[in-house]
């Protein structure tokens, strides 16, 4: 297996890979998505809430607001020995306003440093002159399987690494170049034929397949190479959710290991 | 020579012998200020009718005049009015402009274009999507649509949830629907603009994927994506409104709202009277489910002299307290106690309960596809493009050709395109400037295929669908038919007083009518037992004693415990089944002096 | 007020919101804005271009 960065900027990380087979690359997809845990609001005490904003519409607010997240200090409530919400498994957040103003994600005050919102310029409620919010929030693990607010990935996907071909029996006839709507192909003065130039650009949306008219130009597709594109909200990095993510895979065939070897948890 | 017959408002008041000028003459006069421009003629030949209308409360819209195939309005109307000089009166007066309703419209040829107009034209559209109202102006792209399709979602947008109005938190409307998110539609026309529907929006935008996917979108149905609902898609809240006043009887005697007594008749179980504070009215912000008691309330006995055992006059109070409908549930919004005219005590609840977006809600786009959702499918395994876009929504493919709603397919581009443009597209029927080509055009600007295909990937098994799968954006409305309203079960319950026969409607508990089409069928599979189940011991079976002399239904006197006739006095009386429907046909007939005779025999 | 994410893909379109109004109101074209802001999707762009003021 080869991997090879293309791109790489704040939370989002674009990589080429080489010799796997698209079933592994779809599973790691799917545990990043709604496997790896994070860190979100899930239950909410209001004890004051004079805005228009109805309670459960704020406390749906707050749970999608992401936190960042420290895995190692934090585990599951599932896995957790404590009966409700103690230290290693849950944080709580209180947030406090009075207006007339708009209350922002950065007005949340947690209790733990290493846990706040990613983002400070989440508006989250508007409060007139004399109106006030008193709540708290305890933010837990958990996986995207349960609530889309505990996915930490925003664009979790891949393609297979585009090929085209161009047989001889092309005219030059230049449709598939002023056809293709992401500038994939072009025209070589020296050489008298189409080039292509940005082949990982191509979306394989086969526009210039339909267009000619010799069926010189073949649009395919190698399977065992893909780009994969991953961003993440803020509350883990791009690194951290492939790791977990395949931390999550071995343990899961771990499980399979074990059995096979007569072992098998009853 | 035959004669025409002139109607006035429905009333025959003469004949004419030359129709045609007549009405032509009426006409002018009426566009030159002679006769009211409120009166409108038309003239049927072929039964020699001339019919003249000038009541109020007719639907009329303002056409140009057309004369000898030439527009009555000039450029030097339309400049003195750009000026200011001329305003709409003036054009009404001068006999430019006139209104006509619906029944002169019968007489007219209109032309939708100026460049269209022949010698045979009478009239000439101001715009051609004035011909549409207020509900079928929503539709983007609608001249692309088949007609009944235009129809059907001029109907539905009427029941779609949006922000009715800005201060639904002072309103106690009985039942009123608010959705969370509401969004502006990215493919507007022109008629949004002028109704301000931008105010009050009723939908939102959905990406949108035509194909099957694991054949649980047939016939209608939609496939939605469970993250995208988990994030707030088409999320609503639902109010309902209960009031109480504390009603004043003849006699001096009135209701009161408190909390009831173990002692009054009618006293349901502690546990629904939980949340009552002292003065028998729920708090807000209190979880109610349906059976709990919102406004506890006591009214005095119906009778006022009912005498018990005792030969004393009894006092017992009656319960009438206000509960939660069957079958709902929620948290209490706000409450309000105030005075009605009389000057009587009245409390009003409001009750909200949030709706997500379940299984057998009902949605719509605005090209008349409606369908109810099928399956909510976990964000794993929606099928995906490269970039990284996951549908919101998967329609299936078989309900674009035969439906003809092409409107909805140029909607989807142009929502992606104007999407991608930062900026709302222009989807006004005959006049809208946001046509196909132009489409077209962004798409491939912006990178995507002309035509709105997109490279999908399976989302359970990672590998590329072999088509590429139209994808686009359109504005879908949530319908006020949920589930939720809806879902309903009884097993026994009330009857009726009447007919002793299971109550009607999910309110009042009632039962689902085996109708006669669920008759036939019972009969042709020879069910005959199945039949009398449902339609005699599931119902209103009766126990009626019938004389054996004089056929009509004895009396059972419980106390004395004993049977008689009461024509025939003692004789011989015996038990029959039948149902209390047939024993209430016997009593009207009775009723009308006809003396129903039972002719009793052995059973074979 | 702005939905949080962007209801299809999950993306934290309300952080940009403020930003993106005050740019837009002082004259700037919508579409560079957006650009700007690192929203290519069009599922990101038409939660900020379609919505209205709710609550």
């Amino acid at each position: 297996m080869e991997i090879d960065i293309k791109e790489k900027h704040d939370n989002e990380l674009t990589f080429v890979v080489k010799d796997v087979d698209v079933s592994f690359i779809n599973a790691i997809r799917r545990i990043c998505t709604v496997e790896v845990s994070t860190m979100a609001i899930d239950m909410v005490s209001i004890f004051k809430n004079d805005s228009t904003l109805f309670d459960e519409v704020l406390a749906h607010r707050l749970g999608l607001v992401p936190l960042e997240t420290d895995l190692e200090a934090f585990v599951l409530p599932s896995e957790c020995d404590c009966e409700d919400n103690c230290p290693s498994c849950s944080v709580s957040l209180i947030l406090k306003g009075k207006g007339p103003k708009v209350v922002y994600s950065g007005d949340l005050v947690s209790a733990h440093e290493a846990v706040k919102p990613v983002y400070d310029s989440i508006p989250l409620l508007k409060l007139k002159e004399g109106e006030e919010i008193e709540l708290e929030a305890i933010a837990k693990l958990g996986i995207g399987l349960e609530h889309a607010k505990w996915q930490p990935t925003i664009t979790c996907a891949y393609k297979y690494y585009p090929v085209i071909t161009i047989d001889d029996s092309c005219e030059v006839c230049m449709k598939c170049v002023n056809e293709c709507p992401r500038n994939v192909l072009e025209y070589d003065e020296s050489q008298n034929k189409i080039v292509i130039t940005d082949i990982e650009n191509c979306s394989a949306c086969k526009t210039c397949m339909n267009n000619c008219e010799q069926e010189a130009i073949h649009v395919d597709a190698l399977n065992d190479k893909f780009i994969f594109k991953i961003e993440t909200d803020g509350s883990l990095s791009p690194e951290e959710v492939l790791e977990n993510a395949c931390d999550v895979l071995k343990d899961k065939s771990e499980e399979i290991v074990v059995f096979c070897k007569g072992g098998a948890k009853k | 020579m035959k004669k025409c017959k002139i109607y006035i408002n429905g009333k025959l008041i003469g004949v004419c012998e030359y129709p045609e000028s007549f009405v032509d003459e009426m006409r002018e006069k009426r566009r030159s200020g002679e006769v009211s421009h409120e009166m409108n003629i038309t003239h049927y030949p072929e039964t020699d009718e001339i019919f003249i209308f000038n009541d109020p409360g007719r639907t009329r819209r303002p056409l140009i005049v057309v004369k000898n195939g030439e527009s009555m309005l000039k450029e030097e109307h339309i400049a003195a009015v750009e000026e200011g000089e001329m305003n709409w009166n003036d054009l009404i007066n001068q006999g430019i402009i006139e209104y006509l309703d619906a029944e002169e419209e019968e007489n007219t040829y209109i032309a939708m274009f100026e460049d269209l107009i022949t010698e045979d034209h009478t009239h000439l559209e101001i715009d051609p999507s004035t011909m549409l109202g207020i509900c079928a102006g929503i539709i983007p792209y609608a001249n692309h649509n088949s007609s009944p399709r235009n129809t059907m979602e001029a109907g539905m947008t009427k029941q779609a949830l949006g922000l009715y109005v800005s201060n639904y938190g002072l309103r106690t409307d009985t039942r009123a629907h608010l959705l969370h998110h509401p969004q502006l539609p990215i493919v507007k026309t022109r008629s949004i603009d002028a109704t301000n529907y931008d105010a009050r929006p009723s939908g939102q935008n959905f990406v949108v994927a035509v194909m099957s996917y694991e054949g649980y979108n047939m016939e209608d149905a939609l496939i939605l994506n469970k993250a995208s609902i988990e994030r707030g898609l088409s999320r609503s809240s639902f109010f309902r409104s209960y009031e109480a006043s504390e009603r004043r009887y003849p006699g001096g005697q009135e209701d009161k709202f408190e909390l009831p007594e173990k002692s009054v008749r009618g006293y349901r179980s502690d546990e629904v009277y939980r949340h009552l504070d002292e003065d028998g009215i729920i708090n807000p912000e209190v979880e109610v489910k349906s059976g709990d008691v919102l406004i506890g309330k006591t009214s005095p006995p119906r009778f006022l002299e009912e005498i018990d055992e005792f030969g004393t006059v009894a006092e017992r109070r009656r319960e009438t307290s206000v509960t939660v409908r069957h079958g709902e549930k929620g948290v209490v919004d706000a409450v309000m106690v105030t005075e009605t005219v009389e000057g009587s005590k009245l409390a009003k609840i409001r009750v909200r309960d949030q709706r997500q977006p379940e299984f057998g809600d009902k949605f719509a786009s605005r090209h008349g596809q409606k369908g109810v959702v099928g399956l909510i499918v976990s964000q794993e395994n929606v099928p995906f493009t490269a970039e990284g876009i996951v549908p919101d929504l998967i329609v299936n493919p078989h309900a674009i050709p035969s439906r003809m709603s092409v409107g909805q397919v140029i909607e989807m581009l142009a929502g992606k395109a104007g999407a991608m443009e930062g900026r709302r597209m222009d989807g006004t029927p005959f006049t809208g400037v946001d046509g196909e080509e132009l489409i077209k055009e962004l798409l491939k600007a912006n990178g995507f295929e002309k035509a709105g295909r997109e490279s999908l990937y399976n989302g359970i098994t990672g590998e590329r669908i072999e088509a590429e799968i139209f994808i686009g954006v359109a504005f879908y409305q949530k319908l006020h038919h949920m589930t939720s309203d809806k879902v309903y079960a009884r097993s026994r319950g009330p009857v009726q007083v009447l007919t002793r026969q299971p109550t009607e409607g999910r309110a009042r508990e009632g039962g689902l009518r085996f109708g006669e089409m669920e008759r036939d069928c019972l009969i042709a599979h020879g069910a005959a037992l199945a039949l009398k189940e449902r339609l005699l011991d599931e119902s209103d079976k009766y126990e009626a004693i019938v004389c054996a002399e004089c056929g009509m239904i004895g009396v059972y006197d419980r106390i004395r415990g004993r049977k008689y006739c009461p024509i025939c006095g003692d004789s011989d009386s015996f038990p029959v089944e039948i149902s209390y429907a047939f024993k209430l046909l016997l009593d009207e007939l009775k009723s009308l002096c006809i003396f129903p005779k039972l002719v009793l025999k052995d059973k074979a | 007020m702005i939905p949080v994410r962007c209801i299809s893909c999950g993306k934290v379109v309300s952080a940009y919101f403020d930003e993106y109004t005050k740019r837009v109101e002082d004259g700037e074209n919508p579409k560079e804005v957006l650009d700007d802001l690192g929203l290519k999707k069009y599922c990101c762009r038409r939660m900020l271009i379609a919505h209205v003021e709710a609550w």
